[in-house]
């Protein structure tokens, strides 16, 4: 692979990493009033009950160092940061934030993942046969009605989802990852059993993106079809299954893929707002409880997580595509 | 243009728009024909269905719904209006100085733009809501532009510099226009479609941003808004209690919303790109 | 070099294209871009057909080829490929025909290979498309062979079409046309692409291997100079019609229609592009498009125009 290539994306990898930390520093400080008793009366004036209140401001304080110089709170902030420290949890004390989002981690990632990818290759797929000649206009209506459902908020479509289909039909679980009290071993009936509690989140946000890659796979699909290679392809007498998918798709699929590098913010987020609806035990939720408790670490630890996840993914996209693009890997 | 434009008044747009003047008419005018006094406590009966007195139920404080949707649409839609429109509005300014000016000035807006673009913006408007004690519907607004003028600034950018290859600029160019002049006067109105299509589509993604903050709580509970009514009802049980009157009605208006806003800005975009209409 | 008199009495026609119009159908205007042309390629001939761009003539290729992109359509006309008509052809049956009976040589060899799919694949997917799947060994010694036949090595295989130069991917694209033996090559400017010198050369490499499996061809380009080194017979096209028709050598020693000794007369010119543009001269001639083709010799037919001064009959 081109070393200039490599470095290019490793620098914009740390860069975006530091700038989001320093950002996620500097926004906790501008605040006029101390960002723990702006937090615990934010909560307050909700009507939560924040037990031992005095206490935990005098911890987080502490923790805070709020009372050196600005220029040495960064400096430990960093340090602490770099060290993989992200300070206690408050609701759960004595157990540090990084703990309680790394239980949280496996849940979000596999749910995440799954989604991310079925909405890929379905939306991909839909997309691209919108467009392809000799398609049953019926299948191309349905593409045409799944693009609208990317307009629609994930989580707003999981509370329909939940009522239909767990509240009043009863087919899925009202929440949660697993059957509580059920056996967790190596088989197939967990399996099946996460997969169930999975099914649901994994629909409404699945629903939601797939016209949104249907929609723009079938603008590209639209060019590529004008394409002097797909021509070329036809002229030889390639039979139109091979075409589409190792010629049209083949091509098309490389600005998708640096699309869903771009896209992955939006993704995580609606994730995480995904998991609140469906009690789903991942990162979203741990965020969720730790804002009704003003668990100010865990606040931040959540919004670090995304960043780095979403720096992460995009790293690891830009470093697969060199492999999906022969073109790049000779260009400077 | 406005020929070219009725011309094009295609029934993706009539669609789009006849979504939107559903929202749009009740959420601005609505709030005129509301009786603050409907949103005191106990002003019907705990979480009672749907009646002639109350239309939309009460929620379960006895606080009459209808009254607080009327009274809260008009926030929702300022927050979404502000937020897009500034988003835009910082990003027209940043791509079209970028796109026609180049050179040092292009890069730092678009390495800025690269890496802003991989932050995703919930996670520091988290920070931001969680630190900041008052959030009205106008700073909401704002603060979400502050995080999401990164995309529309790329796509002006990449327009622009497409554009500015075109021989009318050469020609402006070589007769001693000024660059500002070139880029408000001449290369701007050859941009309303697109920063139409981009401006429609600013405003779905503040709105976004502004749901998903509400329903994680930050929003600000002193003003009524359709997110903090998702979010009451998501705390308030409403779901699992069977109260639909209290979280559908909010869920169907953003429905209705969205995909307005979608139909009217896939009309836009084919009317500022016009080669995707035959596929 | 030729390799057969071009005077009409030889060969059947592989090719017979009858009173072929293909039309653009755009939304305000309808673009003519082939009105009408009668034309024969016959056994082991190479068929020159030469005029501007905007003349109509890839077009024509492209509509013989059943390639056209809408809105281009096929309005009436027949082509006759031996005893069938391609217009006539369902989709299964003509990609039966394609490559094995017809290959194409495309303009633009740098985009018409797959950029993300290594040589080797766009040649073993050709073969898997007709039922050719092979040992690797065997694979290989038909592919060095092909290759060898227009000057290139078995190396090339593995690389993909931007690690190759232009002249390269010409012949790689003649290679593909050559591999399965196929009785008609349509080429379409298949050196427009290239510098003078390599034209030169990749134009002879074609024309060799042409002769080498004895497959007709329809040689579509520009460059007068050029198609006369390697062609039977020379068509001229204008305006979607064809202004004159004969063999290379009598073409060019006794042009009868001002746009054919137009277009003779700025052969030394023709590399820079803008040296001739296809509009009748300011003198007031009137090329008569709408009438028949007229024989003035033996195989040699002429569009009707009626000189400055005088009136329509």
């Amino acid at each position: 692979m081109n070393p200039r290539y490599l470095g290019r994306r490793l620098a914009t990898f740390l860069l975006t990493i530091f700038v989001a930390s320093t950002l996620n520093f500097a926004i906790t400080r501008l605040t006029p009033q101390d960002p723990i008793a702006a937090l615990l009366g934010r909560m307050a004036s909700r009507g939560r009950t924040v037990e031992s209140g005095g206490e935990i401001v005098a911890r987080y304080r502490e923790r805070l160092g709020l009372d050196a110089p600005l220029a040495q709170q960064y400096v430990n902030y960093l340090r602490d940061l770099l060290q993989g420290d992200l300070g206690y949890s408050l609701a759960f004390f004595p157990i540090k934030a990084e703990a309680v989002i790394l239980r949280a981690l496996p849940w979000t990632l596999g749910l995440l993942s799954l989604a991310t990818l079925l909405a890929f290759v379905i939306g991909n797929l839909l997309g691209a046969l919108a467009v392809w000649p000799r398609v049953p206009a019926g299948f191309r209506w349905l593409v045409y009605l799944s693009m609208p459902f990317s307009a629609i908020p994930y989580y707003l479509l999981a509370l329909i989802l939940v009522y239909l289909f767990a509240l009043n039909w009863s087919l899925f679980p009202l929440g949660g990852s697993f059957t509580v009290g059920s056996d967790r071993g190596l088989n197939l009936e967990t399996l099946a059993d996460l997969l169930h509690h999975a099914a649901l989140p994994v629909l409404s946000v699945v629903l939601a993106v797939v016209g949104f890659w249907a929609l723009s796979m079938r603008g590209i699909m639209a060019t590529v079809l004008g394409d002097d290679y797909l021509i070329y392809a036809r002229a030889r007498g390639l039979r139109s299954r091979r075409i589409f998918s190792h010629y049209a798709m083949r091509n098309a699929m490389l600005p998708q893929v640096t699309a869903l590098a771009i896209d992955f913010g939006r993704l995580i987020s609606g994730q995480v707002l995904v998991e609140i609806i469906f009690n789903y035990p991942g990162v979203g939720w741990v965020l969720y409880n730790a804002l009704r408790a003003a668990d100010f670490f865990v606040i931040q630890g959540v919004t670090l997580f995304m960043v780095f996840t979403v720096a992460v993914a995009t790293l690891l996209l830009d470093l697969l595509y060199p492999l999906l693009d022969p073109r790049i890997r000779y260009q400077s | 243009m406005i020929n070219r434009l009725r011309a094009r008044l295609s029934p993706s747009m009539w669609l789009g728009l006849v979504l939107l003047a559903l929202v749009l008419v009740p959420g601005l005018f609505g709030q005129f024909f509301a009786d603050p006094g409907q949103l005191r406590l106990m002003a019907g009966g705990i979480s009672a269905p749907p009646s002639p007195d109350h239309p939309l139920g009460t929620q379960n404080e006895g606080r009459d719904l209808l009254t607080y949707i009327l009274k809260g649409m008009p926030n929702t839609l300022l927050i979404g209006l502000v937020g897009g429109g500034s988003a835009v509005l910082l990003g027209t300014v940043l791509g079209m100085l970028a796109g026609y000016v180049g050179g040092p000035l292009d890069a730092l807006v678009r390495n800025t733009v690269d890496i802003g673009l991989t932050i995703p913006p919930l996670a520091i408007l988290i920070m931001i809501a969680a630190s900041f004690p008052v959030v009205t519907p106008l700073i909401m607004g704002l603060v979400i532009a502050l995080t999401s003028w990164m995309h529309p600034t790329r796509v002006i950018r990449s327009q622009v510099l497409s554009l500015r290859e075109r021989e009318f600029v050469l020609l402006l160019r070589l007769s001693g226009a000024s660059p500002l002049h070139i880029v408000f006067r001449e290369l701007l109105p050859n941009l309303i479609p697109f920063l139409a299509a981009t401006f429609v589509n600013a405003v779905a993604t503040a709105l976004l941003a502004s749901i998903g903050l509400e329903v994680l709580g930050l929003g600000s509970f002193q003003t009524p808004t359709l997110g903090n009514l998702i979010y009451f009802a998501i705390i308030g049980n409403a779901m699992w209690l069977g109260l639909w009157w209290w979280w559908l009605p909010p869920i169907v208006i953003f429905i209705v919303l969205f995909m307005g806003l979608f139909f009217v800005s896939t009309a836009l975009d084919s009317l500022a790109n016009p080669r995707l209409e035959q596929g | 070099m030729a390799t057969a008199p071009g005077d009409g009495l030889q060969g059947e026609a592989v090719l017979a294209i009858e009173a072929l119009r293909i039309h653009y159908e755009l939304p305000a205007v309808t673009v003519r871009a082939v009105d009408g042309v009668d034309l024969e390629v016959r056994g082991n001939e190479v068929l020159g057909l030469a005029g501007e761009s905007g003349s109509g003539k890839s077009t024509l290729a492209l509509g013989v080829l059943q390639l056209l992109r809408p809105p281009g359509r096929v309005v009436a006309g027949r082509v006759r490929f031996g005893d069938v008509d391609l217009l006539e052809l369902e989709e299964r049956d003509l990609r039966a025909l394609r490559w094995r009976q017809f290959a194409y040589i495309p303009q633009g060899s740098m985009s018409a290979l797959n950029p993300v799919m290594r040589l080797r694949s766009q040649f073993t997917d050709t073969l898997a498309a007709h039922g050719e799947s092979m040992q690797p060994a065997a694979l290989r010694e038909r592919l060095t062979e092909v290759l060898q036949g227009v000057g290139l090595e078995a190396d090339i295989l593995p690389r993909y079409p931007h690690e190759l130069s232009g002249g390269m991917r010409q012949r790689v694209c003649i290679a593909l046309a050559l591999l399965l033996g196929p009785r008609l090559i349509i080429a379409d400017e298949p050196t427009s692409a290239l510098d003078v010198i390599s034209q030169r050369v990749v134009l002879e490499t074609l024309a060799a291997a042409r002769q080498a499996i004895g497959a007709s061809m329809l040689l579509i380009g520009h460059d007068l100079a050029l198609l006369a080194q390697v062609t039977d017979r020379l068509g001229v096209m204008y305006a979607g019609r064809i202004v004159e028709l004969g063999a290379t050598g009598e073409l060019f020693a006794n042009a009868q229609h001002p746009y054919t000794q137009r277009l003779i007369a700025s052969i030394p010119d023709l590399h820079d592009r803008r040296a001739f543009g296809g509009a009748p001269p300011e003198d007031g001639t009137r090329w008569l498009l709408e009438a028949p083709l007229h024989e003035v010799a033996p195989g040699h037919f002429v569009r009707p125009w009626q000189p400055a001064g005088e009136t329509a009959p």
